[in-house]
């Protein structure tokens, strides 16, 4: 529809991508420039009309809360992921339908 | 010198076009299956005889690829070089063998004593193999024959032509190939009475207007690439065939590779083959035309990039894969042209084609880019990364930056794409923090493909670094010391040689260089033991854990809830700056707090920072997405 530009997260995916190659091309202050309208753009973007769109970064952050490295302090524990040590016995529909 | 001008002949002469070793035996050669069928075009009767693979059953096909992977000494010259030289031989004692000592048991695995295998190679196999094939090919038949000479060749291909000289004088002899180009071919042709004529640059159309010289009587020396000695010079160079336009071109015939392969044993009768089919669907480099790669031996005058149809190409590989019942293919190309990526790869996918491809391309691509790769059939790769340095990768005009580079390394593993690559260094104007920082960054990345190793560049005749030496200063240039070893007194060493030994004023030493080296080998080490390390994230919604067995004896969790989680998200598909992920994360949150936390993913190893840009280094834990 005129007007309307209908966009998607691989539009903005593909733009990203051209743009970090092209800033490899720029002054530190060209760059700042960009990053300034990229930042206009991307608040823009996720204005309310925007706001069904959803993204590898999800729902973006409305009120940050405590300051982000926090999230740092016991991130890390040894080991991985674990397992029942016996062997399953079938698929969970089994233990429902008793199949 | 007697001058070689040719007898005055009627009718389409027969032609014979060989491949001596050293050359690997596991795929056809592209240069003589392509002359083959222009040469077909033109009436004339042509075979190829790919004697390579007579001498690898001979001496054993797994020595025998061994000696063609060797780097630096030109071991497969060296053995053939009694054959080829005689009496002007330079080097009767084993002095070759012993310089060569740790090259040789480092490279020849296969057999117990390899220094000893080599010398009875070169006394014993070489002059039986070349009795051999006097006694078997039809040399009555043929009026002219064709060496295709690269890298590894020449010796081999001049101890035949002497013989074939000999014993059948009024045969033809002309060499083409790699070694061939510029100054390398006018000495060969100068030095070596056995090589009538040389072909040099692009043969696809001077090589059949050279027959048809031939057939007609006219002279052969007036076709544009054709090199001739003529009272005591060398006429023609300087003179190059105009490039051709690739869609013009019949395709290569590999017919009687895969005879002589099955009929000598060493590939078996099957309904299907794996092997490897060489294509060309391109010629020169779009990105050397712009930047030439300092180290880059690639031909200023071969730099011209040019590329196949897709409907061309993709009927090539069609009409292959039937001929040749094989669905490997292996692409010749310098580089992939990029226009492939809207064309010829998303129609291989249309078409649901099985086919498993090797390209070489340029090594900034994006994590779609390698997505469609893999689904058109892309299974391995050799990206040109060279480096995890972006200020090295700059030395060199690589146009890549180091997380550029790792983020081809990630998503090509993700997508199951194999990644053939080396580290390099030697470069003028390099520092020693530049390698400490591969250092410390190597440990990170060892879930994603080493390198096959790290080398020191080498000088190739036609790179920058030897042609500008205004702009690399370097000391003690001469050709590689392999070379005289192998060639007699009377050639020009320098005029022959491709590959130079040299120093760079401003270069660090090797021992600065042990370290990086270490890391390599350490790396591909890790790499062959029972479990791979691995770094892969899990990810929920605002919520991700990422499991570290970069160490499989160490490993660990890491979990991370809200921004953090979409951060490190964010960042996965390419390297990104903090003013990108503020801009989506939140533009309200204080820019440092965010570089803070990009700063906190680094210092754990779980991302790399590459002047302003932050990557992710795990991998999604669901694969090929
Ligand atoms: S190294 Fe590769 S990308 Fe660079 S100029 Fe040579 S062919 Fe082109």
């Amino acid at each position: 529809m005129a007007g309307e530009i209908r966009i998607t997260q691989d539009d903005i995916d593909s733009l990203a991508t051209k743009l970090d190659n092209f800033s490899e091309a720029l002054t530190n202050k060209e760059r700042d420039v960009m990053s300034a309208i990229m930042r206009l753009a991307a608040g823009a973007l996720e204005s309310p009309s925007n706001q069904s769109r959803t993204s590898e970064m999800g729902t973006p952050e409305k009120s940050p809360g405590g300051r982000l490295s926090d999230g740092f302090r016991q991130a890390f524990e040894h080991g991985l992921g674990t397992t029942f040590r016996i062997r399953p016995g079938g698929a969970i529909s089994h233990s429902i339908d008793g199949g | 010198m007697k001058s070689a001008r040719p007898k005055t002949r009627s009718g389409p002469c027969r032609v014979g076009l060989i491949s001596m070793p050293f050359v690997s035996c596991f795929r056809p050669s592209i240069q003589l299956g392509l002359l083959k069928s222009v040469a077909a075009a033109r009436r004339f009767s042509v075979h190829t005889f790919h004697l390579n693979l007579d001498f690898a059953r001979q001496i054993g096909p797994g020595a025998y690829e061994e000696i063609c992977a060797v780097r630096r000494a030109f071991i497969g010259d060296w053995l053939f070089a009694g054959a080829a030289f005689g009496d002007a031989l330079p080097d009767r004692a084993p002095d070759f063998l012993t310089e060569y000592d740790s090259d040789i048991h480092a490279a020849i695995t296969s057999v117990d004593k390899p220094a000893e295998y080599l010398r009875t190679v070169r006394e014993a196999e070489v002059p039986q193999f070349l009795d051999a094939m006097m006694a078997e090919l039809p040399w009555p038949d043929l009026e002219v024959i064709g060496f295709t000479s690269t890298f590894q060749q020449n010796a081999a291909s001049l101890a035949l032509a002497k013989r074939v000289k000999r014993a059948h004088p009024s045969i033809v002899t002309v060499f083409g190939g790699a070694n061939v180009e510029g100054d390398m071919g006018v000495e060969l042709v100068r030095a070596f009475p056995d090589i009538d004529y040389a072909v040099t640059g692009e043969g696809d159309r001077a090589f059949p207007e050279f027959l048809d010289a031939l057939a007609s009587g006219r002279d052969p020396a007036t076709v544009a690439g054709v090199l001739c000695r003529r009272d005591g010079a060398v006429h023609g160079a300087g003179c190059r065939p105009a490039p051709v336009d690739l869609d013009t071109l019949p395709p290569p015939d590999y017919d009687e590779y895969f005879d002589r392969a099955e009929r000598l044993g060493l590939l078996s009768m099957a309904p299907r083959r794996h092997v490897g089919i060489p294509f060309e669907s391109s010629r020169g480099c779009w990105w050397g035309q712009k930047h030439h790669c300092t180290f880059c031996g690639l031909n200023g005058t071969g730099m011209a990039f040019r590329a196949k149809s897709p409907q061309r190409l993709r009927q090539e590989l069609a009409s292959a894969a039937r001929r040749y019942r094989s669905f490997t293919f292996e692409a010749v190309d310098n580089i992939l042209d990029m226009a492939y990526l809207r064309t010829v790869l998303p129609q291989l996918i249309e078409a649901g084609t099985d086919y498993e491809l090797f390209y070489e391309l340029k090594a900034n691509l994006t994590r779609e880019q390698l997505r469609l790769l893999r689904t058109a059939g892309v299974r391995q790769v050799q990206p040109g990364i060279e480096s995890l340095s972006t200020r090295i990768l700059r030395l060199m005009r690589k146009g890549a930056t180091a997380a550029q580079n790792v983020n081809t390394l990630r998503w090509a593993l993700y997508h199951g794409i194999t990644v053939w690559w080396n580290l390099l260094y030697g470069f003028p104007g390099e520092h020693r923090e530049d390698y400490l920082a591969q250092e410390r960054l190597m440990p990170l990345l060892a879930h994603l493909p080493p390198p096959n190793g790290a080398y020191r560049i080498r000088m190739e005749r036609f790179s920058p670094i030897f042609t500008d030496r205004a702009a690399f200063p370097a000391r003690q240039v001469r050709p590689q010391a392999s070379y005289r070893h192998i060639y007699p007194g009377h050639v020009a060493l320098d005029r022959i040689a491709y590959f130079f030994d040299y120093t760079f004023v401003d270069a660090l030493p090797e021992a600065d260089l042990a370290g990086i080296r270490r890391r390599a080998d350490a790396w591909r080490e890790s790499w062959a033991e029972p479990v791979a390390p691995s770094l892969t994230f899990h990810a929920a919604e605002d919520f991700l854990q990422i499991e570290d067995a970069r160490d499989p004896a160490q490993p660990g969790t890491y979990t991370f809830t809200g921004p953090l989680a979409r951060i490190y998200r964010f960042c996965s598909d390419r390297p990104v700056t903090p003013s990108a992920v503020r801009a989506r994360l939140n533009p309200d949150r204080p820019l440092d707090e965010v570089t803070e936390a990009l700063s906190g993913f680094c210092t754990r190893g779980l991302m790399m920072r590459d002047g302003e840009r932050y990557l992710s280094l795990a991998l999604p834990a669901t694969p090929g997405r």
